[in-house]
Formats: C-alpha cells, structure tokens, sequence
C-alpha cells in the first residue's frame, strides 16, 4: 500500500463517522480510528486536541502481537475499539470503572504509624493539589524502627489526605484519594 | 547470591547530615547500589526514631549506612532488622568477649547500658522491598553523654578501651555478609532463632505498660512482622512498639 492510498483512507474514514477501520493483507495491516468527539460522543476525560490514529503493522511483526493491540499505541488511545476486539473490551470496562469512581486510592500496603514527613523539620511529601508522577514518595509508614517509604503507583493530583499525620494505620487503609492523569 | 557475590563499596565524609539521607537521595536518583556504605565522622543531623536525632561527637562512633538491594516480601521487611542486629551483636561480642543482647526491636545492650542503635529505611515497588538503607549508629569511643541519655554508653566505657573505628568497621562486614546470604537464601527462622538466642529478658519476667496501665509479663519473643510476644495471665498477646513501654525488670 502506497502512502498516498493510505493518506486517502484516512480522510476516508475520518469523513465517514466510522470509529475504527481495520484492513488486513498478506504482507501489511492498517488500523485507523477516529477520536470519541469526531463521533458527536463528547467525553469530558477525552482530549480535544488527539489526532486520528492510523496503526500501519507489518505482517512479521503481527505475529508477536497478542490480541492485535498495537505494541506502540499509547493506552489513552486505546479505549475506543469495536466490540469484537477482546482486549479494547477490557480497556472499555476498565473506563467505565474509572468513571464511576474518579478518584483512586493509595492504601497502606501495612500496619504502622503514618507519616506525611521525612522529618519533623522537613516539608511535606505531598499536601492537596500536588501533582504526583508514579513511583513519587508520597508517606513513610514506620513499624519498629523501620521506615517504609510509600511510593504512589499512580500520576494524578492529591485530591484528599484520609489520615492525619502520626496516626497509626491499618493494613489496606486508605491514605490518599488521588484524580488520575 | 552467595556469600562471595556480596561485596561492600565504602565512601568516607568527614561530615553529612545524615548519611541515611544521602543514601535515600542516591536511591531517588537511581544511583546507588547493593553493598554500597557511606560513613561519616560526625553527622550534623543523624536520624534516630522520627522525633529523635542520635548524640555523637565527631569521630568517636561509627556512623554508617548500607544500601542493600534485597527484593524480599514487605512482611519479611523485620528480619533485615534482626540480621543487622544480629550481625552487631555478634560484632560486639567479638571485639569486647562481653556478653551484648538485644532489646527489642533492635536496641545494642551491653552491661544494661545501650551503646548502638539501627534505623532502617525501606523503599518499595509494588510489594517487594527493592532498596533499604541500613542506618547503623554505634558508640564506640564517645566518654562522655548527655546528662539526659542515662542509658547511653559505649565499647570504650564499658571496657576502658579504645577501638579503632576502621578495624571494627572491617570486622563487621564479614559478620553481616554472612546474615545477608540468610536473608538472600530466606532462612528466616535461622535469623530469629539466633535474634531470641539473644533476646534481653528472653522466658524472664518483667513490667510494662500499655494503654491499660502497667503489667507483669513474661517475654516470650517475636513473630514474624516483629511485635513483642508477651505472656500475660490473660494469654500470649502482641505488641507493636509504640503500644507498649518496658518499665523494669520484675
């Protein structure tokens, strides 16, 4: 396929209100879809300015592609897919999961005393409003003597402290609400 | 790992704030390694419990943290504690042929005085410790204390010695090499067996007191996560640190 034909079935598709093509051949496969809002489906968690996505997969590699989820495809473009694509269906279910509960939850991954501090002196790790990348130190549970820093495993903005600062803390608590990025 | 795979790279500074602090920093920037060790003369700001800064006067103690690479589950995160205490204890012992024990959870006793402490920091990724920094403070030729540490001693003023900081630096590492190929190898109830081998107050009675006001118990160890077992009329019940305070013994 030229790159010519394929410029032309881009335009093709994103005129025609089609949210997904998928076109496979011997030795190619290109699969275009279309942003949620040029569907009239406007989705406040969507971003306005995402571009059409065209995925161009050569044959050898689709071998090594479980699933035909494009190894390069970013996974906020991954949601919207035809219903016959098993793992956009899981990416699907996971959103609406999300956006019923909009807020995730960093829990204490043990018992101990929480501290929002590395020290008495010292500023806080995180306060609300803070934005916060995955793998950021966000508390320190400590249990005899030994400090554990508490890394967030998610990026998104501290939206709520659910314990006060030197309180202990149950197994599985609740220790910050956290919107995701 | 084997015991030969383990190798300390040490790095010297006559002075930080803390060396444990310039450990987590490394670890922050990913540059720090397993076996790494930094020492300091004196430290402006050591790190004891959070609300407590650790005494020394400069180039008297050993002041020292280790980076281990561990990968092990966060609930085996105390036998860490109980290796490295284990590992000074023994150290002790060797250099003083006094007899050291511990107080729980970590606590160096020699003659009924405390001469060294340990603080460890874990940082972790989805479960497994991936990088701990070992915070080691022993007293070694420091005299003189504070008027408000009356439990605080040293190797020098329990023996009327002094010791060079470099050779019982050198001593300990190969003690510690041989508990970290337990932890590496998890031999977990080898490492507690020897930590209650050597357990201050071990089957012996004493007074504590909790939130219920004061008790007699008898001590009968730790479990796993590393709380007080005490023996009570009422049963064995289990305490974490700040749940329960060591009043004398009975």
């Amino acid at each position: 396929m030229k790159i010519s034909e394929i410029q032309e079935l881009i335009k093709f598709v994103s005129k025609s209100g089609v949210s997904e093509v998928e076109i496979e051949d011997k030795d190619f496969k290109i699969n275009i879809k279309t942003p949620p809002f040029k569907r009239g489906k406007q989705s406040a968690q969507q971003d306005q300015q995402q571009p059409m996505v065209a995925q161009v997969i050569p044959a050898q590699q689709m071998a090594a592609m479980p699933q035909q989820m494009p190894a390069t495809m970013p996974p906020a473009q991954a949601a919207p897919a035809p219903a016959s694509n098993p793992a956009a269906e899981t990416a699907k279910k996971e959103e609406s999961k999300e956006e019923e509960n909009n807020y995730i939850e960093v829990k204490s991954p043990m018992i101990g005393t929480f501290y929002r501090k590395p020290a008495p002196d010292k500023a806080e790790f995180v306060k609300v409003g803070d934005t916060i990348s995955e793998g950021d130190t966000v508390c320190v549970i400590e249990a005899m003597k030994l400090f554990n820093e508490i890394e967030s495993e998610v990026s998104g903005k501290i939206v709520k402290v659910l314990v006060d600062d030197s309180t202990p803390v149950e197994y599985d608590q609740a220790l910050f609400l956290v919107e995701p990025a | 790992m084997s015991f030969s795979d383990f190798s300390f790279k040490v790095y010297h500074f006559s002075q930080l704030e803390s060396t444990n602090i310039h450990a987590r920093n490394l670890i922050h920037a990913k540059s720090a390694k397993d076996g790494d060790l930094f020492i300091s003369a004196y430290q402006s700001n050591g790190k004891g419990q959070i609300k407590s800064t650790w005494q020394s006067e400069p180039g008297k103690n050993l002041l020292f943290s280790l980076v281990l690479e561990p990968n092990i589950q966060i609930q085996h995160q105390f036998f860490i504690s109980m290796a490295v205490a284990n590992s000074l204890r023994e150290l002790i012992q060797q250099l003083t042929n006094m007899a050291c024990e511990l107080k729980w959870p970590n606590d160096l006793i020699l003659n009924g005085y405390k001469i060294g402490g340990i603080l460890i920091e874990n940082h972790f990724s989805k479960g497994l410790i991936t990088h701990c920094i070992v915070g080691v403070g022993l007293n070694v030729n420091q005299v003189d204390f504070p008027a408000d540490l009356k439990l605080a001693s040293s190797l020098a003023r329990e023996t009327n010695k002094t010791y060079r900081l470099s050779t019982v630096m050198e001593s300990w590492k190969p003690v510690f090499a041989r508990y970290y190929t337990l932890i590496k190898a998890r031999k977990w109830q080898k490492i507690k067996q020897i930590y209650h081998d050597n357990l201050f107050l071990k089957g012996r009675l004493a007074r504590f007191e909790d939130t219920e006001g004061e008790f007699e118990a008898e001590v009968q160890g730790v479990n796993d996560q590393g709380y007080l077992l005490l023996k009570r009329s009422s049963g064995i019940k289990e305490y974490e640190l700040k749940q329960v305070r060591f009043i004398a013994k009975a």
